[in-house]
């Protein structure tokens, strides 16, 4: 399966980088792995009830394989020079530590004082909105002459 | 990771013969040492830019589980209410099919099976093109004729909390900035696909090929997130 | 250029006009020329610093007595203005100097400018990885630095330079002036990502044959920590300010409470890229430092690799402290953790100080104008660092949070710390640059006005501050008289020495006597090219042999070594008080 180019002169001292040649059948066999994988999870989103927070792990659980899958294979990071993986760990890392802190926060606020928690309900947004309207920064529209808690008739 | 060794840093074609196809006619920009720096060098720019777009998509994603936390059940039905799973469904096929057939491409490439190459990044362009009508004519405009936009311009009178115009405002703003990486994937491929006709693609040179295929590949990354989080689980 | 042995144009001098007028500048504009294009940056970001340094002027001539001073006159007569007149006037005088101080001049100053013209020559390269990816970059600045400045001139944006949200989203007749602002943070935020990734390629693939990773200049350390927050953190920054011109012209509601958005988010957002780009201010400052102190005090930097490491400690522990921003807005759980990990920075931070103590120790110390600013960093970043310290801290923070002692200390930071490495790095590089000598005694004369006017504009906002003199407000109370005052002499000395650097520039320029490749005696791959460099950089490709500081076994190139002795052997017992020369 591996084919080095060794053309350049004296350039082939790297170990193994992207002059990496993967066979179809091998691509294919990637592909279809992904197609099943897409179905499972349309399957256990819709059919299988791990409850609110277990069908959103379970999701991305299958879409971090997926991805790692496409990254690995189609991307050739698996043979690639391993600084590019070293970026892309480094820009996980970031990603996590963003959102994983900014979780933590929101995630955090009723413990000390309740009220934090209540930072964004209806009753605030709707006070929010209040203010904004009389303020001129938005329109007002019907839902705000009803009730907004009650669907409307449709 | 570098070559260290010392080396004459006049590259290593002398002369570019005239007779030779034109993928071998390439010859390195005069401040890299070898052919092979320079597409070592290329790639791995190109993996630290991915890096930053994987970054630009963790906002929307930070968004998202904000939201999501404070939200969850609002988030949910939101998700089965407003999304069509089926057309998801059927795009994220389409991407997968495209990196596939992307993967391909950079394969025919080093092989230098010209004709291959083309038609297979014609396939890769044709899927990306399918996604884009499959997203406006069956998402987009069929949500704005119904009001179901975001933010404050949410119209539709179904809406059943009111959370409902902030759960498509991230789906909105995700889909968009995601939807417009396309249109710039495709294009990429469309100057690939004029490049390749040159036949200037082949086993010693097939740089931007393999760059704009990590990109078209990024594209595809993301959507495997996406779909699941919004048109799924919400 | 006539000692060179090939007659090969490519010999000349960077510098050397091509053709007419017009050729030559169209030669600048479309030149894939790593210094050409610093240069290019320098010029561009110096006009950001004289314009940012305008609005701070004004700024403290408004807090010149308790009163409205002159934004009533003001506004109706200068041009800087316009048409604005309203009592929001000193709210966009400062956020304007925020603006631009941070995304237009202090962000690009050094990776951008000197970044770019030094970091491939300490490398012994050509060129950086992505020559005209580089000229890209720079053109992206300046349609991003024109974006904010349409808006500047239509009236300016008052919402603080953090474009915060309750604020950047009020006020319907003034949002399309924060849409040009925030799309021109968006553009800059590119060309920051761009310089970023080029210089990375540029350290792990075109090093000169020899220079391993721990034989790279301190300075080439710094930029390489930096890029990695460049590339990791902009775009971040990017979704932010998209989110947010989104918002203002689709009302989104992401960050709009009244839509069930949540402004806190907001400040995560903007703080997860803005706090790691404190560092990318001020990790270039300090490479400067490492160069400054080596050279001038002719001594091998001590703890070499714990100063590289340093940097790229920096760099990660950046990403994890950004909450410290947020102390009065986020949950408490969330500002204990961050409270704790703030402290985490003085670490690495006094590493890098401790080290170039320890480096001045017996150096043969020139107090020359780079030496100098070093030594004035070394004054100014400790106080700066160590009042982050009471900062970090929670319940201090909470006393002192939005008073002027925040203000004295980021400006201790980025003025102290940035700008005044800058300053020192634009002198020690110099004669590299321009191939001109500067006025040693004039330069110096403009450094003790700028340390002087610097601390006393700043140290006296320490004190109000600690006193609870609340930030951005254009009034306050007659008790805070006097340091308003002093502040406000202050920076009128420091203006004043920065207009003396402005003359010994253009003076050196005009009439300065030619460089030699060598001036300081450095040994740094910059110094073995000519004085200024020529079009390819180097002769011949060069080889290195040596560390970049090895002062004690190196007669540096280029230079007459009587300049230079070789220091002689210091027997370890006798402890000799350290040599000075000039």
């Amino acid at each position: 399966m591996s084919a080095h180019d060794t053309q350049h002169g004296g350039a082939d001292d790297h170990g193994s980088h992207g002059h990496h040649v993967v066979s179809w059948q091998f691509l294919f066999g990637i592909l279809v792995l992904l197609l099943i994988l897409t179905g499972l999870t349309v399957y256990t989103a819709l059919e299988v009830y791990l409850g609110d927070t277990g069908n959103l792990l379970l999701a991305l659980f299958i879409a971090s394989f997926k991805a790692a899958l496409v990254v690995g294979f189609f991307m050739h990071l698996h043979w690639d020079n391993k600084f590019n993986a070293v970026a892309l760990l480094f820009c996980l890392l970031a990603g996590v530590t963003f959102i994983g802190f900014t979780a933590i926060d929101i995630g955090s606020r009723h413990m000390v004082d309740p009220k934090r928690a209540e930072m964004m309900t209806p009753e605030v947004v709707k006070q929010a909105r209040e203010r904004a309207i009389a303020e001129g920064r938005l329109e007002p529209d019907n839902d705000d002459s009803a009730n907004q808690n009650e669907s409307p008739p449709e | 990771m570098s070559s260290n060794t010392p080396q004459s840093g006049e590259g290593f074609a002398p002369a570019v013969d005239p007779s030779l196809p034109p993928w071998q006619r390439h010859k390195h920009q005069p401040h890299w040492r070898n052919n092979d720096d320079e597409y070592q060098g290329a790639k791995l720019g190109m993996w630290l830019f991915l890096t930053t777009e994987l970054l630009l998509f963790s906002g929307m994603f930070c968004a998202y589980t904000i939201f999501r936390m404070l939200h969850s059940e609002d988030f949910e039905r939101a998700s089965h209410k407003y999304l069509d799973w089926e057309i998801g469904a059927i795009n994220t096929v389409v991407l997968l099919i495209s990196s596939f057939t992307v993967a391909l491409a950079i394969r025919n490439a080093q092989m230098n099976q010209q004709r291959a190459l083309k038609i297979n990044l014609f396939i890769t362009i044709l899927c990306g093109l399918f996604f884009l009508f499959a997203k406006i004519f069956y998402e987009y405009i069929p949500k704005i004729q119904e009001g179901k936009v975001p933010g404050a311009n949410f119209s539709y009178a179904g809406a059943e909390s009111a959370y409902d115009p902030l759960f498509m405002s991230i789906y909105w703003v995700s889909t968009a900035i995601h939807g417009s990486h396309v249109v710039i994937g495709v294009g990429l491929l469309a100057w690939c696909l004029w490049v390749a006709s040159k036949r200037r693609y082949g086993p010693t040179h097939y740089t931007s090929l393999e760059n704009v295929g990590l990109f078209w590949h990024l594209v595809d990354l993301i959507w495997i997130f996406l779909f699941p989080l919004l048109y799924l689980v919400g | 250029m006539s000692a060179s042995t090939h007659d090969d144009h490519h010999d000349v001098s960077y510098l050397h006009p091509k053709g007419g007028f017009f050729a030559t500048v169209w030669d600048w504009m479309t030149t894939i020329d790593h210094k050409k294009i610093g240069v290019m940056y320098l010029f561009a970001t110096l006009f950001a610093f004289f314009l940012g340094g305008v609005f701070a002027l004004l700024v403290r001539m408004e807090l010149f007595s308790p009163t409205k001073t002159i934004i009533d006159a003001v506004t109706e007569e200068t041009v800087v203005t316009g048409q604005i007149f309203s009592p929001d006037t000193y709210n966009r005088l400062f956020t304007l100097h925020g603006a631009i101080m941070v995304f237009l001049f202090i962000i690009p100053a050094i990776p951008a400018a000197m970044g770019n013209f030094f970091l491939p020559l300490m490398l012994g390269a050509k060129d950086v990885a992505f020559p005209r990816l580089n000229l890209m970059s720079w053109y992206i600045y300046v349609t991003g630095a024109a974006f904010s400045l349409i808006s500047i001139l239509l009236g300016g944006v008052d919402t603080g330079w953090t474009f915060y949200t309750p604020y950047s989203i009020q006020g319907d007749e003034e949002h399309w002036r924060v849409v040009f602002m925030t799309t021109g943070v968006f553009i800059l935020g590119f060309s920051s990502i761009l310089t970023g990734m080029n210089f990375i390629v540029t350290v792990h693939k075109l090093r000169a044959p020899g220079m391993g990773w721990f034989d790279m200049p301190l300075f080439i350390w710094a930029i390489y920590a930096t890029s990695i927050i460049q590339v990791l953190a902009t775009p971040v920054l990017g979704v932010t300010v998209l989110l947010l011109t989104v918002e203002r012209l689709f009302k989104v509601g992401i960050f709009d409470p009244a839509l069930g958005g949540d402004p806190v988010l907001y400040q995560h957002f903007f703080w997860f890229y803005s706090h790691p780009a404190v560092y990318i201010m001020i990790l270039p400052g300090m490479g400067i430092m490492s160069e400054l102190i080596g050279v001038h005090a002719r001594k091998k930097i001590f703890g070499y690799r714990a100063v590289a490491f340093s940097s790229l400690g920096i760099a990660a522990i950046s990403f994890i402290v950004w909450g410290h921003h947020m102390f009065t807005a986020q949950g408490e759980l969330a500002s204990a953790i961050f409270s704790f990990l703030t402290f985490l920075v003085a670490i690495p931070s006094a590493i890098k100080v401790f080290n170039w103590v320890a480096t001045l120790y017996k150096g043969s110390i020139a107090l020359n104008t780079p030496m100098c600013y070093a030594l004035g960093f070394l004054f100014t970043f400790s106080i700066g660092g160590l009042t982050g310290i009471f900062l970090g801290s929670l319940p201090t923070d909470l006393h002192l949070h939005d008073t002027y002692f925040i203000v004295a200390h980021f400006h201790y930071v980025m003025m102290g710390g940035t700008a005044i490495a800058f300053m020192g790095g634009l002198h020690h590089w110099w004669p590299k640059m321009f191939g001109k000598m500067y006025s040693e005694r004039w330069a110096l004369v403009g450094f003790a006005l700028v340390f002087i006017g610097f601390n006393v504009t700043f140290f006296s906002q320490f004190l109000m501050g600690a006193d609870g003199m609340p930030r951005r407000y254009a009034t306050y109370v007659d008790e805070f008289m006097p340091f308003h005052r002093a502040s406000t002499i202050g920076s009128w000395i420091l203006a004043l020495g920065f207009f003396v650097h402005l003359f010994v520039f253009v003076h050196s320029l005009i009439a300065g006597r030619k460089a030699p490749p060598n001036p300081w005696g450095g040994l740094t791959l910059e110094w073995t090219t000519d004085s200024p460099p020529i079009e390819h950089n180097f002769h011949h490709e060069p080889l290195v042999q040596h560390g970049p500081y090895d002062f004690d076994d190196v007669v540096p190139p280029h230079c007459d070594p009587a300049d230079y002795p070789l220091p002689e052997p210091i027997e370890s017992d006798s402890l000799k008080p350290g040599r000075t020369m000039h």
